[in-house]
């Protein structure tokens, strides 16, 4: 008797537990958001100067805020600029708004709101706008604007134009600490959906179509990119319709009917060397290292195949700007014993050895590139020289290379299709010098990179471009291991494209808002 | 009141200690902030975040100005989440509390129920059978476990949410379908918990009454006529309970970052996980304000165990303290 008791009391239990599930499940009449899953969440209020500095916050930013000019697949597109053209003398870059732009309170969207926009950024600056080119900003008419630049900028249209979201000046003016500005009013903005809900501990950003967009009505009524604990787990349960998905995922995705999109190549991971230490500062010992390893087996072990073998000139064969490199670096250790050599070095049992001293470098490694370490650890025995592996959490990797307490190092980076400023960005001035570790690029370097930036001709920009990477691979600052493959997938529902370079100045997702507009664009396979 | 004052004490040096902790940690907040676009933000934007965060400021003066705010019950700015830590912090902690308040209790009283009918009943078979699923359940970790619920129950089965702790748009309007979501949401994850925490307690209340079975207590109980039931809880498993006090105290300023990785798995949004990020981003001020709340629930634990054992120890209650 007793224990029957107890099997109802269980069974009880039980039922409660399902009966939650079902009471609940079977209620709903509301449409859902089209969602988009990420494990990270929170990314910053959604305005354009309280967002996270990384891509992930610009992003959820660009549904609610409009820049002069935007980019599809193929390039350049209008946005809040109808059209715009370049005058030479002085460099001036003149901007004919769209005259049917409306803020989302219904204001109208006028060349003030740029000219404001440009000083309020001078004063309160923006993560990834450089205002210094723009000396003037002129407003003749309310739909005309004139950007004058102190000399020609090349990047101008991707870096400013294409980046800057233009703010509304009757709400910003009074605005004095705009990180803290976090009401509704701060993410009025004039693009193509409004914020109806952001929950900061969800990671919940929900957008609602603007009804009077100028570019029409965007075609899903509601939008948002939510936290998830597991993208694959939450995307095949059809809780969220679009998310990252993992390589080894792919085939099944596909059985099941979700479309699965691979990036283009836009990220990196480098082997860092310690430029003020001998001999990573020697040109022959860092190309003794890349003759050390056999970048196509690197990527099918430490990335099952799905990723490529990285160009010695940095950028990708994704990008427009590539070229390939003359300079190459084939599995070689021969060559690699004759580079060691030729720096003094001799072979013994014990390694490497000079002036009675046995080579011994650490490695320093993150753990999401453990087995990356590993390969090279092991290829590098290969030929002789030792190296300790020490794994360590990426900030505090980050912070031993920066300070330069390091032998080698992994670390990767993105924004590959940009402009190519990326490349000053990455290997000019004193914070890439300290990223580099302590790296000084030769004058022939250095005085390209200046050029590239200040010419408008695209042929001859190219030009220079290409001599750049082709430098890079002879002077090896850092050694390019790979660029992984990334792979979206989603319902189909939407026609996703990925977008030329990247959004904005190179954000590597397919999330661009164009997708969302009445005049659908094919989905692109990069 | 010396008890008070040495929790007064501690609670001094644990602040300084506070302060001073997050910054030991190797790796710069500012890095961590922009991440691998260090490279790529403006010069002005980075020299604009130092000052924006006191980071330009000697240490002594940053410690100062972390007192002052603490004084008038300011916890600082976040850096990561750019919002008062106050603001970030608030949510979390209800939704934890709800998350391990429901998983403590449950697991506790569940706990103690089958600790006792385990160490009575210890010569049943089945007895034998449920200790083992009960130490195989204690070595899980609690993500696995988790991770198997959430395929099983979600993914399969469609009963339970996939993540988060409430419904992300209403289905319909009323409290009972905005309560039923909030509790869909915390299903899982308080089972996941309860799952983990109960066979500890089971295990422990099951050792400690072996001891007592035979006590002469007892057998004194049988000869007044008390009900076996009667004798089980209020005499057995009463003087079974201290053991079980000490766990429960020590365990309660801990259940947040137990909860972690369960937080994890569910996309729970809890304080665990939030200080687990913040500990990756070097968010100081965000460290600083949840480990306050985390010393907080250990003294608070620290307490209440030491009046559980008055409340269930009449030896402990009689003693004077000085």
């Amino acid at each position: 008797m007793k224990n029957n008791k107890k099997v109802v009391w269980l069974a009880l239990l039980v039922v409660i537990l399902a009966g939650i599930g079902f009471f609940s499940a079977g209620g709903g009449t509301a449409s859902q958001p089209y969602l988009i899953g990420d494990p990270q969440g929170d990314w910053g209020f959604p305005s354009p100067l309280a967002h996270n500095p990384r891509g992930p916050g610009y992003l959820r930013v660009s549904f609610l805020f409009d820049t002069l000019i935007w980019k599809d697949d193929k390039g350049f597109v209008p946005a809040l600029a109808r059209t715009w053209e370049y005058q030479d003398s002085p460099p001036t870059y003149v901007f004919h708004l769209n005259p049917q732009a409306l803020w989302h309170d219904g204001q109208p969207v006028t060349s003030e709101d740029v000219a404001f926009t440009v000083a309020y950024l001078k004063k309160h600056p923006h993560p990834w706008v450089d205002t210094r080119p723009v000396e003037k900003v002129e407003a003749p008419e309310p739909h005309t604007v004139r950007l004058i630049l102190s000399r020609p900028y090349a990047p101008f249209l991707e870096e400013i134009a294409g980046t800057m979201f233009i703010l509304p000046r009757h709400v910003w003016e009074q605005v004095q600490e705009p990180s803290r500005f976090q009401e509704p009013r701060a993410a009025i903005g004039s693009g193509p959906y409004t914020l109806v809900e952001y929950r900061r501990e969800h990671g919940l950003y929900r957008f609602a179509a603007f009804e009077k967009y100028y570019q029409g009505k965007p075609v899903v009524p509601e939008i948002g990119f939510v936290q998830v604990g597991n993208e694959l787990v939450a995307l095949k349960g059809k809780a969220v319709q679009a998310a990252s998905v993992p390589p080894e995922a792919i085939q099944e995705l596909r059985t099941q009917g979700f479309t699965v999109l691979s990036q283009p190549h836009f990220w990196c991971l480098k082997l860092l060397f310690n430029h003020r230490r001998f001999p990573q500062r020697e040109a022959a010992f860092r190309q003794a290292l890349a003759h050390a390893l056999n970048l196509p087996d690197l990527v099918s072990q430490a990335l099952r195949g799905h990723g490529l073998p990285a160009s010695p000139g940095l950028l990708p064969p994704d990008s427009s700007w590539y070229q390939a490199s003359q300079t190459l670096y084939g599995y070689n250790p021969a060559a690699a014993a004759r580079l060691l050599a030729s720096l003094g070095y001799r072979r013994t049992a014990g390694g490497w050895e000079r002036e009675g001293q046995v080579l011994e470098l650490e490695l320093l490694t993150a753990p999401a590139y453990a087995r990356v370490g590993e390969y090279l650890e092991k290829s590098f025995r290969e030929i002789g020289l030792a190296v300790r592996l020490r794994q360590m959490d990426h900030v505090v990797l980050d912070q031993r290379v920066k300070s330069q307490q390091f032998d080698l190092a992994l670390s990767g980076h993105g924004g590959l299709g940009a402009d190519p400023k990326m490349i000053n960005d990455v290997s000019l001035g004193p914070l890439a010098a300290e990223f580099l570790g302590g790296y000084q690029p030769s004058p022939q370097l250095t005085q390209l990179l200046a050029d590239q930036l200040h010419t408008l001709d695209q042929n001859q920009r190219r030009k220079f471009v290409a001599q750049i990477q082709e430098l890079l691979a002879r002077e090896l600052p850092a050694l390019p291991l790979y660029y992984p493959t990334w792979y979206l997938g989603h319902d189909g529902r939407l026609p996703w494209f990925f977008t030329k370079g990247g959004i904005a100045k190179g954000i590597p997702t397919y999330f661009n808002k164009m997708a969302l507009l009445p005049q659908t664009l094919p989905v692109s396979s990069p | 009141m010396s008890r008070v004052l040495g929790y007064l004490f501690v609670l001094i040096f644990i602040l300084s200690l506070n302060f001073a902790l997050p910054r030991f940690l190797p790796g710069d907040p500012l890095t961590a902030l922009v991440g691998e676009q260090d490279l790529i933000i403006s010069p002005e934007f980075r020299q604009e975040l130092k000052q924006r965060y006191g980071l330009d400021q000697p240490l002594a003066h940053q410690f100062g100005q972390y007192l002052v705010r603490l004084l008038s019950c300011d916890l600082g700015y976040s850096f990561y989440h750019q919002a008062p830590v106050s603001a970030v912090i608030g949510p979390p902690l209800r939704w934890t509390a709800l998350l391990c308040g429901a998983s403590f209790l449950v697991s506790t009283i569940l706990g103690i129920w089958l600790g006792v009918e385990l160490a009575v009943r210890r010569s049943r078979p089945w007895t034998a059978a449920v200790v083992g699923v009960c130490l195989v359940l204690a070595s899980l970790p609690g993500f696995l476990l988790g991770m198997a619920l959430l395929l099983g129950f979600s993914l399969k089965l469609g009963w339970f949410p996939f993540f988060g702790a409430l419904d992300l748009v209403p289905q319909v309007s009323g409290s009972a379908t905005w309560g039923s979501g909030i509790l869909r949401h915390l299903a899982l994850p308080a089972l996941t918990l309860v799952l983990a925490e109960l066979p500890g307690v089971a295990l422990l209340v099951r050792g400690s009454l072996l001891k007592v079975l035979q006590a002469p207590f007892v057998l004194a109980a049988r000869a007044l006529g008390l009900t076996e039931t009667r004798i089980k809880y209020r005499y057995q498993a009463r003087n079974a309970l201290l053991p079980l006090i000490t766990r429960l105290g020590l365990r309660f300023g801990l259940l947040w970052a137990g909860a972690v990785p369960v937080e994890v798995v569910f996309a729970y949004p809890g304080a665990g996980q939030l200080l687990f990020q913040a500990l990756l981003k070097r968010d100081y001020p965000l460290i600083q304000g949840l480990l306050l709340v985390g010393i907080l629930a250990v003294l608070a634990g620290n307490a209440l165990a030491e009046w559980g054992y008055r409340l269930a120890d009449p030896r402990v209650r009689s003693r004077t303290w000085y």
